[in-house]
């Protein structure tokens, strides 16, 4: 007699946004065709729904055309009209690379289902910028400004269900 | 008769994902343990990983981890580096053994190191994060933790 003794893992989903442009303050996003967790985005929102926890990070990219320029972006909750988790920074204000949180370029925050009354809207919002001519729109295969960046930035968003 | 098992350490019938970090910016001296004293769970009933006196205790299983530390440094003549401890023997984690910490090696003001982590723990653990060459302010917006039980 044997036992096949199996436990059953619920999945982490996972949906990836490509930020493209900036409106206002507000990234925008191109959506996924399909999404794998119950979220929806449009425009500049993204919305989550109660039922689950949700860890979302979320990068960016931007041309300071002045060259000495610093951006820190952080998830906005629309719905509550606040910033959360931990902000991002990008520092060009000397060199490349050579001040100012150069490791972790996301943006990070872990939402709780409970901190979800029945949805929230979230935003990837530019929350402070120094320096001249900065520009953010991205085409494809071009990158900014037709300077060849590669790729799209990605905005992640994980979906613990409760 | 024959009892095929998850392996150990897979316990988990969900993925927990908990959030270590700081309230406030805090000053900080070279050789000290980065302060750590908030916990955010997405299941907190279920989750085995708790912080205390900014010690991490994680208990039996598998750890995903990643995460920043970011300190505005008054000294900025040196690398600065931030790596796991544990707190039992108050002796290096290895990167051998999944644990990740960083070192930074520009001599500049600020920065963020990012850390990380992938272990399988047959018995509980608990750590800290020991910086050194980096006297100045522990950054709150910018140093966390998340950790993934999976």
């Amino acid at each position: 007699m044997s036992y096949l003794i199996t436990d059953t893992y619920a999945p982490v989903e996972v949906d990836l946004l490509t930020p493209y442009n900036i409106s206002g303050s507000d990234w925008l996003l191109y959506t996924p065709t399909a999404y794998s967790t119950d979220i929806s985005a449009s425009g500049t929102s993204i919305t989550l729904y109660s039922g689950s926890s949700y860890y979302i990070e979320a990068g960016i990219q931007a041309r300071c055309g002045g060259g000495n320029g610093a951006i820190i972006w952080q998830i906005y909750d629309a719905t509550n009209a606040q910033y959360i988790g931990q902000e991002a920074h990008m520092n060009l204000a000397t060199s490349y690379g050579a001040v100012g949180r150069v490791g972790r370029k996301v943006c990070t925050a872990l939402i709780l289902d409970s901190d979800i009354t029945s949805s929230m809207e979230i935003r990837v919002r530019r929350k402070s910028l120094t320096g001249t001519s900065w520009s953010y729109a991205i085409t494809q295969d071009v990158g900014i400004n037709g300077i060849g960046y590669a790729g799209y930035p990605s905005i992640r968003v994980w979906q613990l269900p409760s | 008769m024959t009892y095929i098992t998850a392996p150990v350490g897979h316990q988990p019938s969900k993925t927990y994902m908990t959030q270590v970090s700081l309230s406030s910016d805090t000053a900080f001296t070279s050789g000290n343990t980065v302060p750590l004293d908030t916990i955010t769970t997405s299941h907190s009933s279920l989750s085995r990983v708790s912080v205390s006196s900014n010690v991490v205790t994680l208990g039996a299983g598998d750890y995903v981890i990643f995460g920043a530390v970011a300190i505005d440094r008054s000294v900025d003549t040196d690398t600065y580096t931030v790596d796991f401890y544990d707190n039992a023997t108050s002796t290096l984690l290895l990167i051998s053994d999944g644990w990740m910490g960083a070192k930074h090696h520009e001599a500049d003001a600020s920065g963020s190191l990012v850390l990380q982590a992938q272990v399988r723990l047959a018995s509980p653990v608990s750590f800290y994060l020991q910086s050194t060459g980096s006297s100045g302010t522990v950054k709150a917006d910018g140093t966390y933790l998340m950790i993934l039980e999976v």
